[in-house]
């Protein structure tokens, strides 16, 4: 369906740049009805642990990873690579064995792979050619090895393995404080043909800078009732107390609006929110209550892997009301937009075999729910689906868990992606190497210093999102790496 | 279990007493302090003068409390700033745990526990007289950060470490450092409990999430910074306060802590699968269990324990006494509790003072929590109203719970007692966490250790950004929150009761201003803004609220008309931006 000569019509964005950002070197897609694109973000907040989402089985590396995850211990966090006997009830054994997945290409040459055992619908989707795995992502300046890293004698990110900002540094690339994410400045490329939309970011999930760009602001929604949007209900009223004059100075002291004026900052930035609520709200949900909207269905229920009981699995239905949203794209006249949806609780320091489990469980699960959706809608190859998380962690156990790294694998699903394969380079496994040698691959606890860098993975995305040129403001290291597109996504 | 009497002695200079019945005690008090009189920590001289009228007075108790009422106003106006603080301090604490323990027992015995959360909080906010320290530890609890579930083998947990903070609110900085390090609930949240030594058989190292939690969010932060709370500047660049490296070494000090033993017990056992969700366990400190603590050698910030060291206390001791000595956490914690009593910005200057009292006290004493308290209250940045370019910069959004807060405090609204069936229902407005339908914020219940939003948060595209100014509470402030709060708030104001807490109030002394909408307007400036929203705020209301019409006849019609326009000028304050940022 993607016809990349129908992209190649650029229109070049002419103003002036205020901001730091230098437009003129940006250009766009000509906008026509089938342009419509949407990135979605799933942000794994806490760190989600890659040694145990997607696992390289060959025997060096299982042989490393068993002995740096505590495998001779009795709450041992290492997974089964083979079907064993469930011993004392023990997490690992009882999920049974890790799920081997095989690339269609041989870049990861000698390697073997696999995902954790709940991800059985991960795997699915991968063997369906629907999605793919980015092995080793993290913020970097440029490539560095291990020993430029010991020698410090190239720059890295700042405040590694602090959570709120490495998160910062994988939405904004740089440490908290940042103003503008990668997602927002994506959206910017494409915020005058989206008529200025309030909806050309959404989050589902709460309040992240990835979705801020110069221009556009993050939009929030929220999953968890029939609507979208949620009104003031006494501003829709037709008065209150019996009062229309009530009602309007109810109107203009939360807004800042009509005679009623600011001068404060911090209340300025309040009512500027709440007119965006009031304005933007309405909108959105007449758009979701369409019969466009209607077709999205429910998510089946979700059961805990590790308990057999349901349990609410709140990405779904983040998930379900990005769906219905994109369902109604047409209404609300947006062609590209850019959502984030969230998923909490990944820093398992502990308890991990329980909470993990879980919560890849719920990943997987809303994975192919939304897959599921987008297909029903037609969009499945419109729009593309990726995994952040504040880092990777370390591949030593403290016992029954696991502490702050940096490198992680990460997921893309859609029908855009080049799917059933390893992008990237996999490292080598390991605290040290087999035969005891330092492994070059890792840092202190067997930490994995990224190989691809979150520029090159933005910027695979946002080049199929449209965004042609420009992609070096956008993503401020690009220009230091010599692969600017990982190949992960169709033409 | 009504009358527990815990003793615990978990240090060599601290003796914490938990007693049953509300405490008789009165609180502890810093060290320095010299008597009822004292002033220390009052840099500005304005602690010794008295407010000058009452929006004076309510003004400070909206910086100093969870809001104003008449009968604290008029408290406050008969005495100096400094006599009223010593007053709070001295009143006995209203204990947490105390409270919980009557009302799970209670709820036991009717077999209907219904949905705990924490109106151990709510209650203490409307009724408790130790507003001051109440506050003082709400402060530090967005602070040292303990995200509460609110399961039944946690609840006592919570409620004691709530209790912590309330009885360090007043004590040292060192003191209150080692009841948060060694509090089950934060041993739990943050892993030093039962965190074990390195082991090469399995290749188990120690955890690492105190260690550096301890350093970025409680002690230290991130960047080497200045007694004014900036960042130091070295050649434009900042200096890191610590490495992965001091992780790890201070990773092997917190090891070998683990629950309280049962007596009799095997300590291995005990310290291995005692289980530490009961609620035998989740309020005593952790004890040390040398077997499990790493004896490898630890280097952090500097300071080395050589290899061998096998003693948990310590090398705690250590450990803490360097983090307490760092001097980054006068600055870094003083600007923190100022951002949360008085404003997001405070000048240079303000922290400065604050954190030179958090040095020394001035009678040679670090860490006097009382002093450090004292000085923010009394600075002239917390008691001057801001002139010039400060009148649009100053101040902070209001939190969502202090907002309900102040709602419940003014007006005197009370949760009636509850049926003998449900025990429960006192003050419990359910989960308030969830920003659609509620306020989008619960105490003692922010989502990380980095809570509800961080001090340095600056909003995207915003005024204030651009202006350079943080906002942390922004940060919980969209397009749902807004909404949220609004329609919570709307619902409360107009009688929608829940289960948890059938809310009354008589609104007798604004219903007596219905007549005087001016008079009404100006009463409620003063509850629940300090005085401090401006005259064209004041106006819209009042011609707002003279539209309602008081019929001349039938008293049941007069009576609705005027408590419409009591409860329409509150809402119209209460959803005003001009209330929601304090000034």
């Amino acid at each position: 369906m993607q016809n990349a000569k129908d992209r190649r019509n650029f229109l070049k964005l002419s103003a002036a740049s205020a901001f730091g950002l230098n437009l003129s070197q940006l250009s766009l897609a000509s906008a026509t009805t089938a342009d419509y694109k949407a990135l979605v973000c799933v942000f794994l907040s806490g760190g989600n642990d890659a040694h145990n989402t997607v696992l390289a089985t060959d025997d060096d590396s299982w042989d490393r990873y068993l002995a740096a995850r505590g495998s001779g211990s009795t709450d041992s966090i290492a997974l089964k690579r083979t079907s064993t006997s469930v011993v004392n009830g023990s997490i690992p054994s009882a999920l049974g064995p890790v799920l081997r997945i095989t690339p269609i290409s041989t870049t990861q040459a000698n390697r073997n792979f696999a995902l954790h055992p709940v991800l059985k619908k991960t795997q699915s989707l991968f063997n369906a050619g629907k999605l793919a795995v980015v092995a080793n992502v993290g913020p970097l300046i440029q490539p560095i090895s291990k020993q430029q890293y010991l020698d410090k004698s190239l720059p890295i990110p700042s405040k590694l393995f602090s959570h709120n900002d490495q998160q910062s540094t994988w939405m904004a690339f740089s440490a908290e404080g940042a103003q503008t994410g990668w997602g927002g400045n994506l959206a910017d490329v494409f915020y005058a043909s989206n008529n200025n939309s309030p909806f050309s970011c959404i989050s589902a999930g709460g309040n992240w800078v990835f979705l801020s760009g110069q221009q556009t602001a993050s939009y929030r929604v929220s999953p968890t009732g029939a609507i979208g949007a949620i009104p003031i209900n006494s501003m829709a009223y037709s008065n209150l107390y019996g009062s229309t004059a009530v009602k309007t100075a109810h109107s203009e002291l939360m807004q800042g609006s009509g005679s009623y004026l600011l001068n404060h900052l911090l209340e300025k930035d309040y009512a500027k929110v709440v007119k965006n609520s009031v304005e933007a709200g309405q909108i959105l949900n007449s758009a979701i209550a369409s019969s466009q909207s209607a077709i999205v269905q429910d998510a089946p229920p979700y059961i805990n892997p590790v308990t057999g009981a349901a349990d609410t699995n709140l990405l779904a239905a983040q998930f379900k009301l990005i769906a219905r949203i994109i369902a109604a794209r047409d209404i609300l006249t947006v062609k590209k937009q850019v959502f984030l949806v969230h998923l909490g609780g990944f820093d398992n320091h502990d308890f991990q075999n329980t909470e993990h489990t879980n919560l890849l469980g719920k990943l997987d699960h809303a994975l192919d729910y939304f897959n599921t959706e987008l297909t029903r809608i037609g969009v499945q190859d419109k729009v593309t689906t990726f995994t952040a998380s504040d880092f990777g962690r370390t591949l030593t156990s403290n016992g029954d868990g696991c502490d702050h790294g940096w490198g992680a694998h990460h997921f893309i699903m859609g029908g855009a992606v080049k799917g059933k394969d390893v992008y990237g380079t996999y490292p080598i496994i390991g605290v040290t190497k087999v035969d005891g040698s330092s492994n070059p691959d890792a840092i202190g606890g067997g930490v994995m210093i990224p190989t691809t860098s979150v520029d090159q993975y933005g910027a695979t995305l946002g080049k199929w999102f449209g965004v042609s040129t420009g992609l070096n403001n956008i993503f401020p290291h690009l220009a230091n790496f010599a692969t600017k597109d990982l190949g992960f996504m169709k033409p | 279990m009504k009358n527990i009497i815990l003793i615990l002695v978990f240090s060599s200079s601290l003796l914490l007493t938990a007693c049953g019945g509300g405490g008789g005690s009165s609180g502890s008090v810093g060290g320095g302090e010299g008597g009822p009189e004292t002033t220390v920590g009052d840099t500005s001289g304005l602690g010794n003068t008295k407010p000058s009228n009452s929006a004076e007075a309510a003004r400070f108790l909206h910086q100093a409390t969870f809001g104003a009422n008449e009968t604290e106003i008029d408290n406050l106006k008969s005495k100096t700033y400094n006599q009223w603080i010593t007053e709070q301090i001295q009143k006995p604490y209203a204990s947490a745990k105390n409270y919980y323990l009557q009302y799970w027992e209670a709820a036991d015995a009717v077999n209907d526990r219904g949905n705990l959360n924490n109106q151990f909080f709510w209650q203490r906010v409307a009724k408790g007289e130790d507003q001051l320290r109440q506050r003082v530890a709400y402060a530090l609890s967005q602070i040292f950060v303990v995200g509460f579930d609110f399961t039944r083998f946690v609840m006592e947990g919570n409620a004691s470490y709530a209790d912590m903070l309330a009885k360090n609110a007043f004590g040292n900085f060192r003191d209150l450092l080692e009841d948060v390090t060694l509090h089950p609930r934060m041993g739990l949240y943050l892993a030093t409990l039962r965190n074990q030594k390195e082991d090469p058989n399995t290749g188990r190292v120690p955890d690492q999430n105190y260690a550096r939690e301890v350093m970025q969010l409680f002690t230290i932060g991130l960047n080497e910074l200045n007694l004014d709370g900036t960042v130091k500047d070295f050649n434009g660049n900042p200096k890191e306060t610590y490495t992965s490296d001091d992780i790890v070494g201070l990773s092997r000090v917190f090891t070998g802590w683990g629950v309280a033993c049962k007596p009799g017990s095997r300590k291995d056992y005990c310290f291995l699968y005692e289980a530490n969700r009961e609620d035998r366990y989740a309020s005593l400190p952790m004890q040390p269990y040398s077997d499990y603590h790493s004896t490898s050698e630890k280097k952090f910030l500097g300071q080395t324990i050589a290899a061998g060291s096998s003693d948990p206390v310590a090398d705690l001791d250590k450990a803490l006494d360097t983090l307490f000595n760092h001097p980054n956490v006068g600055p870094f914690i003083s600007k923190q509790l100022i951002q949360r009593l008085v404003t997001s910005n405070p000048k240079p200057e303000y922290v400065k003072r604050v954190a030179s009292v958090f040095n020394n006290n001035g009678n040679g004493v670090r860490g006097d929590m009382t002093a450090v308290i004292r000085a923010i209250l009394t600075d002239t940045e917390a008691r001057n109203i801001p002139t010039g370019d400060d009148v649009n910069q100053q101040g902070k959004v209001r939190e969502p719970v202090i907002r309900f807060a102040n709602w419940l405090r003014a007006f005197n609204v009370q949760s009636a007692a509850p049926p003998s069936n449900k025990p429960w229902a006192y003050y419990n407005f359910g989960f308030t966490n969830e920003p659609s339908l509620t306020l989008g914020q619960q105490a003692y219940s922010a989502p990380s250790v980095f809570n509800f939003y961080r001090p340095g948060y600056k909003a995207p595209r915003s005024f204030s950004a651009a202006a350079n100014l943080v906002a942390p509470e922004l940060q919980i402030t969209d397009e749902v929150s807004v909404a949220g709060y609004a329609n919570f708030l709307y619902g409360k104001l107009n009688g929608a009761t829940n289960a948890g807490a059938n809310l009354a109030t008589s609104y007798a002394p604004e219903f007596n201003l219905a007549t005087n909408p001016q008079a009404l307007v100006d009463r409620l400036n003063i509850l629940l803004a300090g005085g401090q929203l401006r005259q064209s705020t004041v106006d819209t209301i009042v011609t707002a609220i003279t539209s309602i019409n008081i019929p001349a006849t039938n008293q049941t019609n007069i009576d609705a008309a005027k408590y419409n326009r009591v409860k329409a000028a509150i809402y119209l304050v209460m959803t005003s931006t001009d209330y929601l940022v304090q000034k």
